[in-house]
């Protein structure tokens, strides 16, 4: 028994102690930016912010800017500008630049995966122009602008569900054949953060932006995001605009490629969504039935044309978020898919839409 | 392991045995020296005995030639006096046929007679023959409802300090001669009497023989109480964790006797004890059975969860903001960022310091008097809930941390097994401040290696789980429905 006993103090003992990381030592960066320097365009400006207590036990925050040649050296340089550890666990977003994400964001993601301090629901997000103005901002009585920008894109993805825009999603899309991944970009408006639609990517390099109505209608052609809200501008009468507003759900998503002739792709999106009227300007008696079908009708043309142009816009782009590519790519052997420029007859293909709206409910109005 | 503990019985067995030869020695050598005395008188040699000891009365009728020997306290004065005044109006003749005719035992050797006249008889001594009149004092406290395990439904009363009260209490409950009792004693010198209860046909022959053996082979005076008792006779001395369960309530008693257990009971104590029992055993609580089962069940892993959170929330609250910063959420993130940060010490100290003044307060409380311990509640109450954090001392969070673990060891019902988890969360505390959750995890693993290699008169403590017996684990982690059983 004295036997095992020495064996094992000694087992404990020589192992040595853990790495003291006492969490009022540590500078916890909750947000990190990355961008291009404006200086030298071979360096990178990184901005961390993390969360500071002042000298009266209030709880503050603190930001730092420093350039380096990559994310690991200029941590290097963050470490001297502050008097505690520096930890990067407690990351809950990174955001990125629009001239960096042009470049690609691999580079910058590859520290994100390594380092096994950082989880892989770190949630990303494009800063509009420059990550470095979201991160500086101070915002009066709102406090961290990480929390403030995690609960953004929380919100963004529980309305939207199933849509994550974290680390795991992001490469997941990025590695998946057929499928772009998007990330939400925020940008500074009137000293406020706001939410300013998607970036849409190729590989991992930023495309272009689309706007916020452009990103919903977006959102209504992935398969993921069943939910969500749609409001159309409708003319029943010649002259009367009106607003109505539905909260849907997608009933049916499918597409469907027809790849018989070689060289002549076919993809139909054909979708059903169900709706609850929320809201309707109108005086027409939407319980009518004729009514109804004609108003559903009107927007399932109008979201036809509308989806119409938004993909002739993301072909044209050569980015693909909703994962045609992935239809294509099943309906195909893999041999012919390995050959296949897929951007290029991505650009040149044919997408139809098929949209049918149907009102499940008119509201609780009568 | 195994070898080792087989080891360990064998080791156990010839001690006990040894010992048992001893005595046989030591009983033949003083015979042989009473035989000598013999010759010499009784009298003489009991008042040897009891020399200096100015407490024993003695009454004496000269006119009869008769002594009598008594503890006036130990007696009961109304019977003594009827049985004097008998004596007192009789000639010496008259007196000797009574006597002779008397259900008076005579008492041949003087160690009877110390030992009688110690349990309350008074010893007559006629023509220097030892009478024993039996006029023992029924004086004990009266059966009271019991302090340290109270039930809500269930039984109230609890055992006192006499052992034929405490018999009485377990027979009125137990109608059946299969209810057997077995007389033993303790001790060399003041000898206590011990009875161990079983139900025959419930308990093996082996298990008792055991328990005999060992109990009567302390030869240590001085085991005031079942819990002391307990000490002297379990099989691994050195843990922290109680093997013997004890009860002061008849109720628990007799549900052990029908679980097959076996019962002791000393003079002077009021409280049984019960083996063999497992760890699953201090779970219990007579509430369990008055419920409903699935309340009770629901309590029962209630008090599981109490058991984690008393071995490891403070040593997790240690071990993540030494070492794991990553595992708090960001809502959690700025209250202990802000609590902390005004505390100058690392957690480990911080926690160990908190702990040492609840554990402080605990004790200071249960040795008051119930009308200043509530003073101490208050000041401690204002202390460690206040004045610590504003002083900088501790952190906010710690302080729920700290007392969510005390509410929760006062959770499990046995008072034993609470100290018992107490203590060894102390070592999760500094183990946690050593190597973080890593340690928590060594610790959790040693005492669970240390849990099933306890044994418990051979029976493992962890009984149903280790070995496992999964048809038992409805009966005690949780408390499954009673069986019916039908007529016919």
């Amino acid at each position: 028994m004295k036997k095992t006993i020495i064996v094992f103090c000694i087992l404990l003992m020589t192992t040595g102690c853990a790495q003291k990381r006492i969490i009022d030592d540590l500078a916890l960066i909750n947000a990190i930016g990355y961008d291009l320097s404006e200086e030298n365009e071979e360096n990178l400006k990184v901005t961390a912010t993390f969360p500071i207590i002042t000298k009266d036990g209030k709880y503050d925050r603190k930001t730092i800017i420093v350039e380096g040649k990559s994310s690991k050296s200029a941590r290097e340089k963050l470490k001297h500008k502050t008097n505690m550890q520096l930890e990067s666990g407690q990351i809950r977003v990174s955001l990125f630049g629009t001239e960096l994400a042009k470049q690609g964001l691999l580079t910058q993601l590859d520290t994100f995966v390594r380092d096994p301090n950082i989880g892989s629901r770190v949630l990303l997000a494009l800063g509009k122009p420059v990550a470095s103005d979201i991160l500086t901002l101070q915002i009066e009585n709102e406090g961290q602008n990480a929390t403030f920008l995690e609960q953004a894109i929380t919100k963004l993805h529980s309305e939207s569900k199933t849509i994550n825009y974290d680390i795991f999603q992001f490469l997941r899309d990025l590695y998946d054949d057929g499928m772009d991944p998007i990330l939400p970009a925020y940008k500074v408006e009137d000293n406020d953060l706001k939410y300013d639609g998607v970036g849409l990517f190729q590989g991992d390099r930023l495309i272009d932006y689309l706007n916020p109505e452009d990103s919903k209608l977006l959102f209504l052609f992935r398969k993921e995001i069943i939910h969500g809200d749609l409001e159309q501008e409708i003319e029943l009468e010649e002259g009367k605009v009106q607003q109505i507003m539905l909260s849907y759900v997608q009933t049916k998503h499918h597409i469907d490629v027809n790849s018989v002739a070689m060289d002549n792709l076919v993809a139909t999106i054909d979708l059903e969504i169900q709706g609850d009227v929320l809201e309707f300007t109108g005086e027409e008696d939407l319980s009518d039935p004729n009514i109804q079908m004609k108003v559903e009708k009107l927007i399932s043309d109008q979201l036809k044309s509308k989806g119409n142009k938004l993909l002739l816009q993301l072909q044209k782009m050569q980015v693909d978020p909703i994962g045609i590519g992935q239809h294509v790519r099943n309906h195909m052997k893999y041999m012919r898919w390995k050959k296949l420029n897929w951007y290029e007859e991505y650009q040149n293909m044919e997408i139809n839409v098929n949209i049918t709206v149907k009102f499940s409910s008119n509201g609780k109005w009568k | 392991m195994r070898n080792h503990r087989n080891r360990y019985f064998k080791e156990l067995e010839k001690q006990i045995e040894k010992n048992e030869t001893t005595s046989s020695h030591e009983k033949t050598a003083r015979n042989a020296i009473q035989n000598k005395q013999d010759k010499k008188s009784n009298i003489s040699e009991f008042q040897s005995f009891f020399q200096n000891c100015s407490d024993l009365s003695c009454t004496e009728f000269p006119h009869l030639d008769i002594k009598i020997y008594y503890f006036p306290y130990l007696i009961d004065k109304t019977i003594y006096d009827q049985h004097l005044s008998e004596i007192r109006n009789v000639t010496k003749e008259e007196f000797e046929a009574y006597l002779n005719q008397s259900e008076f035992p005579v008492l041949q050797d003087v160690i009877n007679v110390e030992e009688a006249v110690l349990s309350g008889s008074c010893i007559l001594f006629f023509q220097d023959i030892a009478y024993d009149i039996p006029v023992k004092n029924g004086e004990t406290r009266s059966i009271s409802p019991s302090e340290t395990e109270t039930v809500i439904l269930g039984a109230h009363d609890a055992f006192v300090e006499s052992i034929d009260v405490n018999l009485s209490l377990i027979r009125r409950r137990v109608l059946s001669s299969k209810l057997k009792a077995i007389k033993l004693y303790v001790g060399s010198q003041a000898k206590k009497v011990v009875y161990l209860l079983y139900l025959e046909d419930l308990v093996s022959e082996t298990d008792i023989d055991h328990l005999k053996k060992r109990i009567s082979s302390i030869k240590n005076d001085g085991i005031v109480d079942t819990n002391m008792l307990v000490q002297y006779i379990d099989e691994h001395p050195n843990s922290p964790f109680p093997q013997f369960y004890t009860t002061e309530r008849p109720d628990v008693t007799v549900y052990k006797l029908f679980d097959g257990k076996i019962v002791g009971l000393l003079d002077d104590s009021p409280f049984a004890f019960c083996t063999p029992v497992s760890f699953f055993d201090f779970m219990e609580s007579m509430d369990d059975f008055g419920q409903r089962w699935v309340v009770s069940s629901f309590i029962r892993i209630l008090r599981y969860i109490a058991i984690m959170i008393t071995l490891v929330f403070t040593a997790l609250y240690v071990s993540v903001t030494t070492y794991h910063y990553e595992m708090i959420p960001q809502a959690l993130l700025p209250t202990l960022l802000e609590s902390r940060s005004r505390v100058p010490f690392p957690p480990v100290i911080e926690a160990l310091f908190l702990e040492l003044l609840l554990e402080l307060l605990r004790e200071a409380g249960a040795r008051l008097p119930t009308k200043v311990g509530q003073t101490i509640g208050i000041v401690g109450g204002i202390v460690i809930g206040q004045a610590a954090v504003e002083a900088g001392i501790t952190s906010n969070i710690l302080i729920i941390v700290v007392a969510a673990s005390a509410i929760a060891s006062f959770v499990i019902p046995s008072y034993l097994m609470s100290a018992s988890i107490r203590i060894v969360r102390f070592s999760f505390i500094i183990i946690a401040g050593f190597w973080g959750n890593i340690g928590i995890v060594f610790g959790m693993g040693i005492v669970i290696i240390h849990l099933s290699g306890l044994t418990n008169l051979n029976s493992p403590y962890l009984l149903p789980i280790s070995p496992m017996y999964p048809k038992f684990l409805k009966y005690t982690l949780l408390r499954g429905p009673f069986k019916k059983k039908l007529k016919g």
